[in-house]
């Protein structure tokens, strides 16, 4: 219970009475003192018993009309407090919707004698993710403003906000639809498990634990049993969020499509309960980092952190992506064989590997995969879900990732159909496209690498309609 | 903005996203909110009105006109403040009146004083149980002051009273948290 200011004045004129009393030498104005005591106690008590009363009868919902929303989207809140009996007391509720949300704190009262009162709000959500509004505080006051008491009452309703996504995504190659790598995984080894392989004769070495005394039996001689191996995938996700990925329309940005993409391997990896990490890489360098880990907390935490990704801000002091290829620098120097002082002057501009080495270490994603591969070994399967933009940097990352035995997969935004006003020009757009799939092939044909195009399906097969009657035009003449 | 409307079953108070005003709105309309709030409500009542009039004739009996100035003065204090303040402006006007008169001969007149304070309890709810404990208090308080400063002396029986009503205040503060299932937090913030 908190007492307020007139409380305290009246405690105030007590003082007063009681120390005039003693100037006066006069016992009457005790008595007075006696009174006042008397008249706050009684109303102390009132209000205890009335706060008893309507805290019984009582009843506060926070309510919303949605509980899933997708980002920017507004919901509608309210804030209802009903009793069963007239309140005694002033009630006053204050609804305490998550600091995610783009909404006022709203305050809803019961006077004394109401039996419901009810206050709308309007909420606005812009940022994804999961949020659990606080229990409102219900504040009761006594008539004469004397005594105050909270309370925290009321249902707490959680909020799923999911980023803005887009619907028609295609992941391929070479506008061939694919299906990702969903699913359990084949290990092709056997080992401790449950789901029986073969039945092989027995050779020295097989423990008699293996021994399958049934086939024993039946073929008269010594059999073993053996089952599927069963692992777990350890997997690394690293997902650009630089300033590149921001390029297309609203809520089909590059960023959301690979955000969808990176979250079905969150879902995937936590059905099949394999360990997952993630990294994520902005125009500065890495952004969050998760090491591989498989409680349920973690892959909510991953979850989290996709839902409420954004591209980060371009640098101007961010390295320059256009590094030179230190086999295609090598070839240009020989071919400058000649001692003539044109020769002399161009070559140390080629003579670059060193250079090649130092700005490719200060890309980030090379830097985070790098960063990410250093830390372990073994099979790990590492997904990189980025851009077309920053080709050289990409192909010696995905070089890194597939280090040890691991397998790679790249998963890649290509700019052409992303770029606004793409398919003004169709024949442009079918020329970008193929330059792509043609990085997109030499990737794959790396060793224990796939590269994925993903993109809105649509545009593409705008784009693949228009490649495809240009070829026809052209076989015609 | 916030609209209440009765209906035969229940009491409704009702505020729409359209009544909402804006940030800055709410802000100013919190302060103006508040200054009505804040306002010390007179609590006035026909039964506040008896008791002046019974403290007009007390008053008079005692010190004629000089009373019933003092009693002008408590009524124009009964209009503009709560009943506390016309109570112990009462009390001082008494002593000042009477200095050397004993308690029996100024009772009726506290009696007619108290009364003030009574009827500002039941202006809002006519209890019974309400006049029996504030009539019963005060009498206990009174009782216990009136014997400690026979037996001891003034700042004794002040400190007594005083001391009375902060210990069984402290316990009615500490019981409502108690019976709601809340001390833990009231120990936390305190």
């Amino acid at each position: 219970m908190r007492v307020t200011w007139r409380y305290w004045i009246t405690v105030g004129l007590m003082v007063v009475l009681a120390v005039w009393a003693f100037v006066v030498e006069s016992t009457t104005l005790l008595i007075g003192v006696a009174g006042i005591g008397a008249w706050l106690l009684t109303l102390q008590y009132r209000f205890v018993r009335a706060t008893q009363a309507t805290v019984a009868a009582l009843t506060v919902e926070q309510q919303v009309d949605r509980t899933r929303v997708t980002a920017t989207e507004t919901t509608l809140g309210s804030l209802v407090v009903r009793t069963v009996q007239p309140s005694q007391v002033e009630v006053s509720v204050s609804g305490s919707p998550p600091v995610e949300s783009d909404a006022p704190i709203p305050c809803c009262r019961l006077q004394t004698g109401e039996t419901i009162a009810t206050v709308s709000f309007e909420l606005t959500w812009p940022v994804a993710g999961t949020f659990e509004f606080d229990q409102p505080t219900v504040t009761f006051s006594d008539q004469r403003g004397l005594f105050q008491q909270d309370l925290d009452s009321g249902s707490m309703p959680a909020m799923t906000v999911e980023p803005r996504a887009p619907r028609n995504i295609h992941v391929g190659e070479g506008g061939e639809r694919v299906a990702a790598g969903f699913g359990e995984h084949d290990t092709g080894q056997t080992g401790a498990g449950l789901t029986p392989a073969e039945v092989r004769k027995y050779v020295p070495g097989d423990t008699i634990q293996q021994i399958d005394w049934k086939a024993t039996a039946r073929l008269n001689e010594p059999h073993i049993r053996e089952f599927e191996a069963e692992t777990d995938l350890e997997t690394i996700l690293f997902v650009d969020q630089r300033a590149a990925m921001s390029t297309g329309r609203d809520g089909e940005t590059k960023l959301d499509f690979a955000r969808q993409l990176a979250l079905a391997f969150v879902e995937n990896a936590q059905e099949l309960g394999d360990p997952l990490g993630c990294y994520t890489i902005g125009d500065e360098g890495i952004t969050n980092a998760f090491e591989p880990r498989t409680a349920n907390q973690h892959y909510r935490t991953i979850t989290q952190c996709l839902r409420s990704l954004e591209t980060t801000e371009f640098s101007s002091c961010a390295p320059s992506t256009a590094a030179l290829d230190p086999g295609q620098a090598r070839r240009t120097a020989e071919a400058l064989e000649e001692d003539d002082s044109f020769s002399t002057r161009l070559r140390p501009f080629f003579d670059a590997t060193e250079q090649y080495v130092r700005r490719i270490a200060d890309q980030p994603l090379f830097g985070a995969v790098r960063t990410a591969t250093t830390r372990r070994d073994g099979s790990i399967r590492m997904i990189i879900i980025t851009d077309d933009d920053n080709q050289t940097e990409l192909r010696e990352a995905v070089k890194v990732a597939r280090g040890g035995d691991g397998q790679v997969l790249v998963f890649l935004t290509p700019s052409s159909l992303y770029e606004p006003g793409t398919l003004d020009d169709l024949e442009d757009a079918y020329r970008r496209y193929t330059e792509f799939e043609s990085f997109r092939r030499d990737l794959t044909s790396l060793t224990r690498v796939s590269a994925f195009e993903v993109g809105p399906s649509d545009r593409l097969a705008t784009i693949l309609a228009a490649g495809s009657k240009r070829r026809q035009q052209r076989s015609r003449l | 903005m916030t609209t209440a409307t009765n209906t035969p079953g229940e009491k409704t108070s009702v505020q729409s996203p359209t009544e909402q005003p804006s940030q800055n709105e709410s802000e100013q309309s919190g302060v103006i909110q508040r200054r009505f709030v804040d306002r010390w409500d007179t609590n006035r009542s026909w039964a506040g009105g008896v008791a002046l009039l019974a403290i007009l004739g007390t008053f008079w009996s005692l010190s004629g006109l000089v009373g019933v100035a003092v009693w002008l003065i408590l009524v124009a204090s009964w209009f503009i403040f709560p009943a506390i303040v016309p109570f112990a402006l009462g009390y001082l006007g008494l002593v000042a009146m009477a200095p050397e008169t004993s308690l029996t001969v100024t009772l009726p007149a506290q009696v007619s004083l108290v009364g003030l304070l009574l009827a500002s309890i039941v202006s809002q709810d006519r209890s019974l149980s309400d006049i029996a404990r504030f009539t019963a208090t005060a009498i206990i308080i009174a009782a216990i002051i009136h014997w400690s400063a026979k037996i001891a002396n003034l700042i004794i029986a002040a400190t007594v009273g005083m001391g009375l009503f902060c210990l069984a205040s402290y316990f009615l503060h500490r019981y409502l948290p108690l019976t709601l299932g809340i001390v833990d937090d009231i120990d936390s913030s305190e």
